[in-house]
């Protein structure tokens, strides 16, 4: 299939030219910026909800209430769910598609993906495959991922609104203190409210939450498994997309994400010149001797690499 | 910078009952070899799964049956993954089932049936093996 074909079959929906695509740009095919180039024009559509949280406070299941109210509206759905790599083996057990399978029907595209190294608790090929889903005609698209509070925001770069799942007894008010997702996340939700007297908890997020440039983070009390506080959750996610909307916080946000995606792709081929340097090694032999520091032997690679990079590039 | 490629192998038990102890045993041995398993349990249509090998774009679907769910579940992924033009997905089948049954899996397509006892490195050779004859 050649690359316009591969471009209409996407645009139609063909599930198994999507999937396909997916990984190959999971595998870092030959020629995919190619297709991806061709795609991007028809991106931009869809609504991105980011989901995470520590394992086992009930993501998939309130996600699986998610899917089943957007179905019910008619929306088209893109759903991700990432679980991370082994570090020693490089491979991985996928079992977020598993707790979903009762929701899922033709129109909802379900990808499993492993962090293949990645750090954060994404993918380094997310964004292409947000993109894929996004140019099929999903009109929203749902990234779950792991998360634990300090490390694991880098999902905030991907998405328009994120949810932070917490459930009670997950650790002292300390813990909530520490910078990390409770001050990028827009809805906080206790999940399996119903395990504890959950007022102080919410007391105790309350004083912790930042305000996010005029958004005020709610905190939405529910309990998955049946139901509750599901509704209430679907109206602060409606409510926090309009917020975004009339302001254009949604323009701004998205144009901050795309710099930081330059910023990234520029670095990725800068390093990708570097490492196929035949001098590198010994460049780093005079820095192990103490001949020049990194940050010299940095900038001589790039001045080295300046003109060899621009020839990659054809006239725009 | 071209990374080497991972095999994704779906593992899932077709039908109503039972216990997935020996597919969670494959599944960790798969993972532990550097594939990614999508794990769907137990409790499976074969609609669920063949929709599922497709999204996912596994190179293998792994099925686990017990209590003779094989002569019908089977045949029946089988048909459907020919329906929808993936055939190029292969199917191996792990479980308790006669021989005579496993000349008939086989003369369906399924590419490999293994009995109690097989060694789970018996089954990542076999799947890294069929992944590269592509």
């Amino acid at each position: 299939m050649n690359e316009i074909e591969i471009v209409n079959k996407v645009l139609s929906g063909d599930n198994r030219v999507i999937a396909k695509l997916i990984s190959s740009i999971e595998n870092q095919a030959p020629n995919i910026n190619e297709v991806l180039m061709k795609l991007y024009p028809y991106t931009g559509n869809a609504y991105i909800i980011g989901i995470t949280g520590a394992t086992g406070v009930g993501k998939s299941t309130l996600i699986n209430n998610l899917i089943n109210h957007y179905k019910s509206q008619g929306l088209r759905l893109g759903v991700i769910c990432i679980d991370p790599s082994s570090p020693i083996t490089g491979g991985a057990i996928l079992g977020d598609r598993l707790r979903l399978i009762n929701s899922i029907d033709e129109r909802v595209f379900i990808r499993s993906m492993a962090t293949r190294g990645c750090k954060g608790g994404i993918s380094k090929s997310l964004r292409d495959v947000i993109r894929v889903l996004d140019a099929s005609g999903k009109e929203l698209i749902i990234i779950e991922t792991i998360g634990v509070s300090q490390v694991d925001f880098e999902i905030v770069n991907y998405v328009d609104t994120l949810l932070l799942v917490i459930m009670p007894y997950m650790g002292d008010e300390i813990q909530l203190m520490k910078a990390g997702l409770l001050e990028v996340a827009d809805i906080v939700v206790i999940n399996k409210a119903d395990l504890t007297n959950s007022e102080d908890m919410v007391l105790a997020i309350r004083e912790n939450l930042n305000s996010n440039n005029g958004w005020k983070v709610p905190i939405v009390k529910t309990i998955a498994i049946n139901g509750f506080g599901i509704q209430e959750l679907i109206n602060k996610i409606n409510e926090h997309k309009n917020y975004l909307l009339t302001t254009n916080e949604i323009g701004k946000r998205r144009k901050d994400r795309i710099k930081e995606e330059i910023l990234e792709e520029i670095s990725n081929i800068v390093k990708q010149n570097i490492l196929d340097d035949e001098n590198f090694d010994e460049i780093v032999k005079k820095v192990f001797e103490r001949e020049i520091t990194p940050n010299f032997a940095a900038q001589l690679l790039i001045k080295k690499h300046k003109f060899s990079i621009s020839n990659n590039c054809s006239d725009v | 910078m071209e990374m080497e490629r991972k095999i994704r192998v779906l593992i899932a038990k077709p039908g109503l009952n039972g216990h997935d102890r020996g597919a969670k045993v494959v599944a960790r041995a798969l993972r532990d070899s550097g594939m990614e398993v999508i794990y769907l349990g137990m409790r499976l249509t074969p609609d669920q799964i063949v929709n599922a090998a497709i999204q996912e774009d596994v190179d293998v679907i792994g099925l686990s049956v017990l209590s003779g769910a094989h002569d019908t579940l089977v045949p029946e992924v089988m048909r459907i993954l020919k329906e929808k033009g993936a055939e190029d997905i292969k199917v191996i089948v792990g479980g308790i089932i006669p021989s005579d049954d496993v000349k008939k899996l086989k003369e369906i397509g399924v590419a490999e049936v293994f009995g109690p006892g097989t060694l789970t490195s018996q089954i990542v050779k076999f799947i890294k093996e069929i992944v590269a004859k592509g």
